[in-house]
């Protein structure tokens, strides 16, 4: 039985070698999807290229306060400021979906600031683009909290200065100014102490992600493909051809497996050795968990690719079911973005997909750095899901074989 | 060598396979003739276990496919009605695969598949692949890999059709060798040329039924006479048909624009013949006085052609 296996598989192998444009699919485009993934999460290890939100601005106040707090905003990370010259050309850049938010300084912002009033500014956004919004009202929000608080507080401490001590305004300015020049020499204590206890990690979490999330879904979609292969034999006939022979029907779905699994494992081979050469990808530690962790992803793959196979009526039933229920796995199962981000209902359905344990096991290497012990659940929860998936998939493929032919 | 008793086969109400009994000895070749949808490759189906029979038994180099399904695929080579083969393949591969599925040995895999190359005349072409084959060489390559394991029986699944003469030529020698070297072959067919030229004995279906066996000789010496007019018309209408039917009666069989009429005066009837159709506007292509043949047999015991 097994040398049957091995025999049909490496006919398929044969076959994959044969096909130019199944190879390019099932190698080059991965390497190309986790660098565009990889630079979409954000990750490069340089400060200057983080991902940056565009923000434009009208100062129509015009004052020194205005303009030095345009400069602090500036110097924000993760913030560009376009400036536009008039209130009319803000607001049309945010209608015109240019920019997703404008903020607009009044006239009056330096005098509210000196006397310790509200701010005149409006900030002006496009509802539908919420992502972009929430970043740039954190940034606006820290910003202005900042720079009010520190000039309104200085403010509001002379003006008592002056009321309590009959100062006039020049004393308590050098008063306050010799205070400043003593509290920066002094250092502020921090207001709690921060410990990094995932581990002092030397792994960019958005290449972890890049390469575990698509190496996942990418890998689902190539062994659809490779499952559609046992249609494509019903089509041309060798099916029935090999259920002439003295073979059992599982055999010949174990060869399918078979050669879906090595090819899976060289796919996920492949994105893990290209993450490692070209963004630095450290796999030194923990390399026999990364090769349980590839085993039982590819494993897992393969079997819901024979499962698919298995229930599909035709090829063109396959591709349709499968792109479904990859992109939806690949979707809540953390593929195309962390799960933690996501609601908690659909936190909870990740439990159900491939991708989410595939997943969470590479995390558990190469972020968490938790070695071999912290990925046996993982492999084990996917070597389980395999071994039902590949027993489902004997079941139907029996059943539907006089269909088949 | 195969033996094969009452043997039942339906889907749903259609009655695919009805009571076949037929029994092949050592070395025969036997055909199954019969039209499209006749019951042939459900036959073969059955007889190779990949499809269980609703009733009746099967033996096949004394083994039972419902019991030894495994053994009986071991005993026997099919060559399917389609080209079944990988076409980004090499033949070589091709041959090799087929033949790694029988439990040979890798030595013995080489050595009869170059055999087998030599044999078929695409010893030259080995290492291509067989998308760059005609049809008629994929077909030779067909009939390789299903013979590779040297089988007791062999079912050739009408293996010509959709081929050009020079390929079907090749393929008749490839099966006279095969019959020659002492092979038991089962051969489907709609050819009655096929039948008559290859086989030693022809059984006809019809709609499940095996409704007659024997040499050629033994079916042509069913039917009452053996001189037939043929006539090959144009414009033969369901209408015409059934007044040629009604003036005739049992005497002419219709199919396939052909008529065929057993004489009584040969000369009389095909003058009245020739009268009649152009009295019914039928246009006579082609006129012949011959001896019954398959296609006659055919018609006489089923009442239609055989390409219908």
């Amino acid at each position: 039985m097994l040398s049957t296996v091995l025999h049909l598989a490496k006919k398929d192998l044969l076959l994959f070698a044969a096909d130019k444009r199944a190879i390019a699919l099932t190698f080059l485009l991965p390497i190309a999807m986790i660098t565009i993934f990889y630079f979409a999460f954000g990750g490069s290890g340089q400060d200057g290229d983080s991902p940056v939100v565009a923000l434009i601005v009208t100062d129509l106040d015009s004052s020194q306060a205005s303009q030095r707090f345009l400069g602090d905003l500036d110097s924000l990370q993760g913030l560009r400021l376009d400036i536009a010259g008039s209130e009319s050309a803000s607001r049309n850049a945010v209608a015109e979906g240019k920019r997703a938010a404008a903020l607009l300084i009044k006239a009056g912002f330096g005098d509210s600031l000196a006397r310790g009033g509200s701010l005149p500014l409006e900030v002006i956004y496009d509802s539908g683009r919420p992502m972009e919004f929430g970043i740039i009202s954190q940034l606006l929000y820290a910003q202005i909290g900042d720079f009010a608080g520190e000039s309104q507080g200085k403010a509001r401490a002379k003006k008592q200065m002056m009321q309590a001590f009959g100062m006039d305004e020049a004393t308590v300015e050098g008063l306050m100014a010799q205070m400043a020049s003593g509290e920066s020499a002094a250092p502020a204590a921090p207001l709690f102490e921060a410990t990094e206890v995932v581990g002092e990690r030397n792994n960019d979490f958005s290449l972890i992600q890049a390469v575990a999330g698509t190496a996942v879904m990418l890998l689902l979609f190539s062994v659809a493909g490779m499952g559609s292969g046992l249609l494509a034999e019903r089509e041309a006939g060798t099916l029935k051809k090999l259920l002439y022979a003295p073979i059992l029907p599982s055999a010949i779905l174990g060869g399918k497996f078979a050669s879906t699994l090595l090819l899976s494992v060289a796919q996920l081979l492949l994105m893990f050795a290209f993450a490692a050469l070209a963004f630095g990808l450290d796999l030194s530690r923990n390399l026999p968990a990364l090769l349980l962790m590839i085993v039982a992803t590819a494993a897992v793959c393969a079997s819901l690719g024979m499962l698919l196979a298995s229930v599909s009526r035709s090829r063109k039933q396959l591709d349709g079911f499968s792109t479904i229920l990859i992109l939806t796995m690949s979707a809540i199962g953390g593929s195309m973005m962390p799960v933690v981000f996501m609601p908690e209902f659909l936190q909870k359905l990740a439990l159900g997909t491939v991708n989410y344990w595939a997943i969470q096991g590479f995390y558990d290497l190469y972020w968490r750095n938790l070695g071999f012990a912290s990925v046996l659940d993982n492999a084990g929860i996917l070597l389980g899901l395999a071994a039902l998936m590949m027993g489902l998939s004997t079941y139907f493929f029996r059943r539907n074989l006089v269909r088949m032919l | 060598m195969l033996q094969v008793t009452h043997l039942t086969k339906a889907y749903g109400p259609i009655q695919a396979v009805d009571g076949i009994t037929l029994s092949i000895a050592q070395g025969e070749c036997y055909a199954l003739l019969g039209p499209n949808g006749a019951g042939k490759t459900t036959t073969i189906n059955l007889l190779s276990g990949l499809l269980a029979p609703d009733s009746g038994q099967i033996c096949i180099a004394g083994f039972d496919p419902a019991k030894e399904p495994l053994r009986v695929k071991a005993s026997i080579g099919i060559i399917p009605q389609e080209i079944a083969l990988y076409d980004e393949l090499t033949a070589r591969q091709n041959l090799h695969f087929w033949a790694g599925l029988y439990g040979l040995s890798p030595a013995d895999i080489r050595r009869r598949a170059d055999a087998a190359l030599e044999r078929i005349g695409l010893s030259d072409r080995a290492d291509q692949r067989l998308q760059t084959f005609s049809g008629g060489m994929k077909r030779r390559i067909n009939i390789a890999a299903a013979i590779l394991h040297k089988p007791a029986v062999l079912f050739m699944d009408e293996p010509t059709v959709g081929i050009d003469p020079q390929s079907r030529n090749h393929i008749y020698e490839l099966i006279a060798e095969l019959h020659g070297e002492g092979m038991t072959i089962l051969y489907t067919t709609h050819y009655m040329e096929e039948a008559e030229k290859l086989c030693d004995r022809i059984g006809i279906v019809d709609r499940g039924k095996l409704v007659a066996e024997g040499t050629l000789r033994q079916l042509r010496d069913q039917l009452p006479d053996q001189t037939r007019i043929r006539l090959e018309t144009r414009g033969l209408t369901p209408e015409v048909s059934v007044q040629l039917q009604h003036q005739y009666g049992e005497r002419m069989a219709i199919g396939n624009e052909q008529l065929w009429l057993r004489p009584n005066r040969v000369h009389e009837d095909i003058a009245e013949l020739v009268r009649t159709c152009g009295a019914l506007h039928v246009d006579i292509q082609h006129l012949e006085v011959t001896e019954a043949d398959l296609e006659a047999v055919f018609l006489e015991l089923t009442g239609r052609a055989l390409r219908d």
